[in-house]
């Protein structure tokens, strides 16, 4: 299954082989036979010819006069582990608290700083909101999985 | 070497030239240099390093430094490159120092040949208002209009105001010193005259360091008509009849035909003539261009007159059968054109499209991005005149012209259509370029029936340019990725059936560390 | 494969002053690398140059395949020892393609004191030769050295890994079918003498060239004899009396053409298969990596930024994300090749440690290349991890590096300290290849960490004697020598000087020279595994 997108956001999901393809959720018939050519770039479609190369994640395509380009779209691995909240990694000592009780933080915005086996942890904010405690003050030797920081989300508006 | 023999009773004889300049314009000139035996020598900076003009040309000269002033403008380092390799003469293209009369006596003093006008005929036309005056005294009409003094900054307003009600509205504010449509404004209501002056001359300030403003009538409906010239240092003078270049975005061309598809005969010989005029006014010698207006009754105005080699020049050769680097060349050695004015005659139609890195689609903005794919189109009359090819890359140093695609074909009718095929069947991929929107152009009813005038753009698509992506694309690009098309194709070759054909030790090109 | 999503911005503050330090270390590398090249440098290169010899790098660049990469191992051997002479450790080794076939080289640097051995030289020698016996690659040697460096004798000739070595090494590897092929382009005197004789073919240079076991002087001192040295031993004796070489070169130029002639009929052998794709660069700028590695190693940062710029097309197929997430595992490409990646993102726990060793065990089970990227503190301490078991788990990952039967590949991209280092396969876990970047240190712990253990057992010590304990201007007079001990030796120019790893590079070309590295790794076949996966 490839899974494409226009410069307009226009989105496709296709895969070659089956007759079923998906156009910004609207299911499409493939209908199309495909050959490859012995040359680079060149691929037949319909007995016409297509010209096509990749640059990054966009397939730039030559047919019938007009070029279009497609990008390849791809959800993104894994990347970095959850997000353990607002908790000591491990046993280690405060550094440093960037922000007071009161105040209103960013998702993602960092709040404290540990060192632990010489090393420095950044304790970022999970949610936005107003901080409502801090459990630690610095120099303070915490354990592994203590809560250093409560948040309370900002109050919905009714 | 040997040196052609047409060269040998020259006064001025050229053995190598230096072509002061970069990209397609050196390569063309490159290639005719080649064609007559005369070396070539080219200039480099940093970014053009590799590229298609250092390449083509016999010998080539780096040109260290970041900005244009160290490079392709630093006329010290110019002329000692000629001198290094030998050079007798320069031709500095169009653009850069191609109209800059310092240069043009600088090369002169060097003792070497400049391949073009003298540097009294490019001052003259250099600016707008001397020009004009030396036009109105040759008798060639010019645009009613007027140059706003600068010394009484107090008296401004008013005399701007008293100056525009003279000249009529809408009016054109230009930058003396300008081109290309920077520091010009539109002013259709006296109430907008002051902003759009204050604006005209900051912008002519900054880019011209010159401020000076000058208000002339704006000729709506108007076409851009122009005539190329030859002129011999014999005092011979001919005209190779007319391009027009009336569509244009952000003021610069992108379609140029010749000949006009609306001039009679008895227009063409009135502003052949007059062109010759213009340039005879200032003692003109090499090949020059003198632009027109071309009202709706069938007027025409001087607009001004380019002292080189202009861009779209490759269609006059078309539908003239001349090779005007060629006659350049013979003129600056001193020769007189080989033929008059009653041996030139109109053959056919051509047309040139510039093709841009640009987004049509999105206001004309230049694009970047490497040509990654790039199969010129081929056929009987087609001509691309280029400084890049396939690997290349688009970039934002330079100007985004990435080549110029010429048709030439026994009639308008055919050259369109074969305009329009040309650009169907150009795969440039890899950077956004305006081809398709070429082909609609040459598609275009209003472009069938000549209506090119300089607001054709505006005018067919007020809503701006886009395209609609074709049902069967989406396929071609899935089945692409699919079938692993994306492989890079230059590792076909395995070694020896041993191990992966895409071993780093087959595939990379430098040790380490 | 799914790609990794960065999360770096190079507009960030933090990046900029990253990209300048670490642009900075660089033009350090760089600068020392410049100045290792020149080897002897100013007349002992243009003394070398008159008798039409080329430098050792122009010699193996003569041989090696036009337009091929040559991937030098431990260009900076030597680096500060012996008074700063002896550049590159006056050899040159590394590996080049020729005829197709990758290749090892050894190429001794006469400019340097006449190419004599030094104890860094034997080692680096030694190390080039096991290079080519781990991945079966044929061994060149260009022969230009005075033999062993006498005033330290006692460093080079008795002992195990010393000079003997490389002969021995040469039966061995002849007998493994690795081929053992020399041009003599200089001296080879007594135990040199023996680097042609003990080779399968050998080329020997008219007029350069000469193999001896003592040369004239040492002749006239025990027999009387008078012999000039072409006669005692040159080309012509050997190739047409001894038999001592095989083929005779009238200069250095047809000398290493013959090493290529030699080389292309050694007769095919076929490299171990892997499932190679075609290889896709990274999605993100590998410039990037100057900008992500941090200016201070306790500042961490996400491993995975790493990874992107250095595997194909900067997909990644991690392992077990969410266990054990202080070390990250998972399946990549790299040039094409498939390679499993080990990468430090904090302490080592009990269960990254688990993670690690049945990732490792998996790898060796579908015969797929270990890469190391090692940044590493250490295994977590304290009593509720003793109590856990930390040594244990960590034991296990110990184990399964040191018996994984796959080619392993390290790279220090930042620490590498205590048990750390050998759980993330350093260098005594027998890694094909081990590299580090200018940015890493090495040594048994941090060097404040070791100032603070020293200073803390000496004022146990006090107390235990009823000394007063130190006051703080005292205690930190003790720990400043200690901080400065590590500080100098926990520097990878240390490392790279004493032969500890293969080179120092830059980041920015780790994933071509992992790719180099991995392609001459195939060239030695490799072993099954016999056990199936320990599930931890």
């Amino acid at each position: 299954m490839v899974d494409l997108r226009d410069s307009q956001g226009r989105r496709w999901q296709i895969s070659i082989g089956s007759e079923h393809a998906i156009c910004d959720e609207q299911e499409i018939v493939n209908s199309h036979t495909f050959e490859i050519d012995a040359r680079p770039n060149r691929l037949w479609i319909d007995n016409r010819l297509a010209h096509v190369i990749k640059v990054g994640d966009d397939w730039w395509v030559h047919l019938d006069g007009a070029i279009h380009v497609l990008s390849i779209d791809e959800h993104g691995a894994g990347g970095g582990g959850e997000a353990d909240g607002m908790v000591a990694p491990m046993p280690g000592k405060v550094l440093e608290i960037l922000c007071q009780v009161g105040d209103t933080v960013e998702e993602g915005q960092t709040l404290i700083v540990m060192e632990a086996m010489k090393m420095e942890h950044r304790i970022a904010a999970t949610e936005s909101g107003t901080i409502a405690t801090i459990h630690h003050s610095v120099g303070e030797q915490v354990d592994a999985g203590a809560t250093l920081i409560d948040i309370e989300p900002p109050e919905s508006v009714e | 070497m040997l040196e052609p023999d047409w060269m040998v009773n020259a006064p001025r004889p050229i053995t190598k030239i230096l072509v002061a300049n970069r990209g397609e314009i050196a390569c063309r000139i490159f290639r005719s240099c080649a064609e007559l035996g005369i070396g070539s020598v080219a200039i480099y900076s940093e970014s053009d390093r590799g590229s298609l003009h250092q390449q083509t040309a016999d010998e080539s000269v780096y040109l260290p430094g970041d900005t244009l002033a160290e490079t392709y403008l630093n006329i010290e380092a110019i002329l000692s490159a000629a001198r290094e390799t030998g050079a007798d003469a320069i031709h500095p293209g169009y653009g850069f120092l191609s109209e800059r009369s310092s240069f043009a006596n600088a090369v002169k003093a060097a003792d070497l040949v400049w391949i073009g006008p003298s540097a009294h005929a490019i001052d003259e036309m250099g600016d707008k208002i001397s020009a004009r005056r030396a036009m109105v005294e040759a008798g060639v009409p010019v645009i009613p209009g007027e140059e706003l003094p600068l010394d009484e900054p107090d008296d401004m307003v008013d005399e701007l105001v008293r100056a525009a009600t003279r000249v009529g509205y809408p009016l054109l504010l230009k930058a003396s010193a300008g081109g290309g449509g920077k520091g010009m404004r539109v002013v259709r209501e006296p109430r907008n005259l002051q902003r759009e002056y204050a604006a005209a001359s900051r912008e002519a300030a900054t880019s011209f360091g010159d401020g000076t403003v000058y208000v002339e009538r704006l000729l709506e409906k108007s076409r851009h008509v122009e005539v190329q010239v030859l002129c011999d240092s014999h005092g011979n003078a001919v005209h190779l009849f007319e391009r027009e270049c009336s569509i244009q975005r952000r003021h610069q061309k992108v379609v140029e035909e010749a000949p006009s598809p609306v001039l009679d005969e008895i227009t063409r010989t009135r502003m052949g003539e007059a062109a010759v005029n213009a340039a005879r006014a200032v003692d003109y010698e090499g090949a020059g261009t003198v632009e027109f207006l071309l009202a709706e009754d069938g007027d025409f105005h001087f607009l001004e007159m380019n002292t080189r080699l202009q861009v779209e020049h490759p269609i006059t050769e078309c539908i003239s059968g001349t090779d005007l680097v060629v006659e350049q060349i013979r003129i600056a050695a001193g020769l007189p054109l080989p033929f008059n004015q009653k041996d030139l005659s109109i053959r056919g139609h051509a047309i040139e499209v510039r093709i841009y890195a640009e987004d049509p689609s999105n206001g004309f903005l230049p694009a970047i991005g490497p040509l990654a794919l790039f199969r010129p189109p081929s056929g009987p009359g087609i001509r691309l005149d280029t400084g890049v090819r396939e690997g290349d890359e688009a970039r934002i140093d330079f100007d985004p012209m990435l080549a110029k695609l010429i048709v030439h074909a026994p009639d308008r009718d055919a050259a369109i259509r074969r305009m329009k095929r040309a650009c169907e069947d150009f795969v440039l991929l890899g950077v956004t370029t305006n081809l398709g929107f070429l082909c609609d152009i040459m598609g275009h009813p209003a472009y069938h029936a000549g209506e090119t005038t300089t607001d054709f753009i505006e005018v067919n698509w007020p809503e701006g340019w886009d395209t609609e992506i074709s049902d069967v694309t989406p396929f071609v690009a899935a089945a692409a990725e699919q079938f692993g098309l994306s492989r890079k194709a230059t590792v076909v070759e395995s070694s020896g059936g041993r191990g992966s054909p895409y071993n780093p030790f087959q595939t990379l090109r430098r040790s380490f560390p | 494969m799914d790609r990794l999503q960065s999360r770096v911005n190079s507009s960030d503050a933090a990046f900029k002053s990253n990209h300048e330090h670490n642009s900075a270390l660089l033009d350090t590398l760089r600068d020392r690398l410049e100045t290792a090249q020149q080897g002897g440098g100013g007349k002992y290169v243009e003394k070398h140059r008159s008798r039409g010899k080329a430098l050792p790098r122009e010699r193996i660049a003569a041989i090696c395949d036009p337009g091929t990469p040559f991937l030098e191992l431990s260009p900076l051997a030597a680096f500060e020892l012996y008074d700063g002479k002896a550049s590159s450790a006056g050899v040159v080794t590394g590996i080049g393609v020729v005829h197709g076939r990758e290749c090892l080289f050894v190429a001794n640097d006469a400019t340097v004191k006449g190419g004599s051995y030094y104890p860094m030289t034997v080692k680096k020698h030694i190390r080039a030769q096991e290079v080519a016996e781990d991945n079966h690659l044929p061994c060149i040697y260009l022969v230009d050295s005075g033999g062993a460096f006498l005033p330290m004798q006692d460093e080079v000739f008795p002992d195990k890994g010393h000079f003997g070595r490389i002969f021995r090494n040469q039966a061995m590897m002849s007998g493994k079918g690795i081929p053992q092929i020399a041009a003599v382009c200089g001296s080879c005197t007594a135990g040199g003498a023996y680097v042609p004789a003990m080779s399968d073919e050998s080329i020997i240079v008219k007029g350069n060239g000469t193999i001896f076991l003592a040369g004239p002087p040492l002749v006239k001192a025990a027999t009387g004899e008078e012999v000039s040295a072409e006669d005692l031993g040159g080309a012509d004796v050997h190739t047409a009396q001894s038999g001592v070489a095989d083929h005779y070169a009238e200069d250095e130029p047809s000398a290493l053409r013959m090493v290529r002639n030699i080389v292309e009929n050694l007769n095919s052998a076929s490299k171990t298969k892997l499932e190679v794709h075609p290889p896709e660069d990274p999605a993100y700028p590998v410039d990037e990596i100057l900008g992500i590695i941090p200016e201070d190693n306790r500042t961490p940062f996400d491993v995975r930024e790493i990874i992107a710029r250095i595997v194909d097309g900067s997909r990644f197929h991690e392992f077990k994300s969410r266990y054990g997430p202080t070390l990250v595992c998972g399946f990549a490409r790299i040039h094409g090749y498939p390679v499993g990646i080990v990468a430090n993102n904090g302490i080592l726990f009990s269960e990254s440690s688990l993670k690690g060793a049945h990732f490792v065990e998996l790898c060796g089970q579908r015969g797929i290349p270990l890469v190391f990227l090692q940044n590493i503190t250490g295994f977590m301490v304290g009593r509720e991890y003793e109590a856990g078991g930390i040594a244990k788990d960590g034991a296990k990952l110990v184990t399964a590096v040191s018996c994984v039967p796959v080619p392993k590949f390290t790279v220090i991209i930042g620490g590498s300290h205590g048990a750390g280092n050998y759980g993330m396969c350093g260098r005594a876990y027998d890694p094909r290849f081990l590299f580090m970047w200018p940015n890493s240190r090495i040594s048994v712990m941090g060097g404040p960490q070791a100032a603070d253990v020293l200073a803390t057992v000496k004022q146990d010590q006090r107390a235990r004697e009823g000394l007063d304990p130190m006051s703080e201007d005292e205690w930190k007079a003790f720990q400043a020598p200690i901080l400065q001990k590590y500080d100098v030796e926990g520097s990878p120019y240390y490392s790279t000087a004493r032969l500890w790893d293969d080179g120092i590079i830059d980041p920015r070309d780790t994933r071509d020279i992992l790719g180099l590295a991995i392609s001459a790794s195939l060239n030695a076949p490799m072993p099954d595994t016999e056990f199936g996966i320990f599930r931890m």
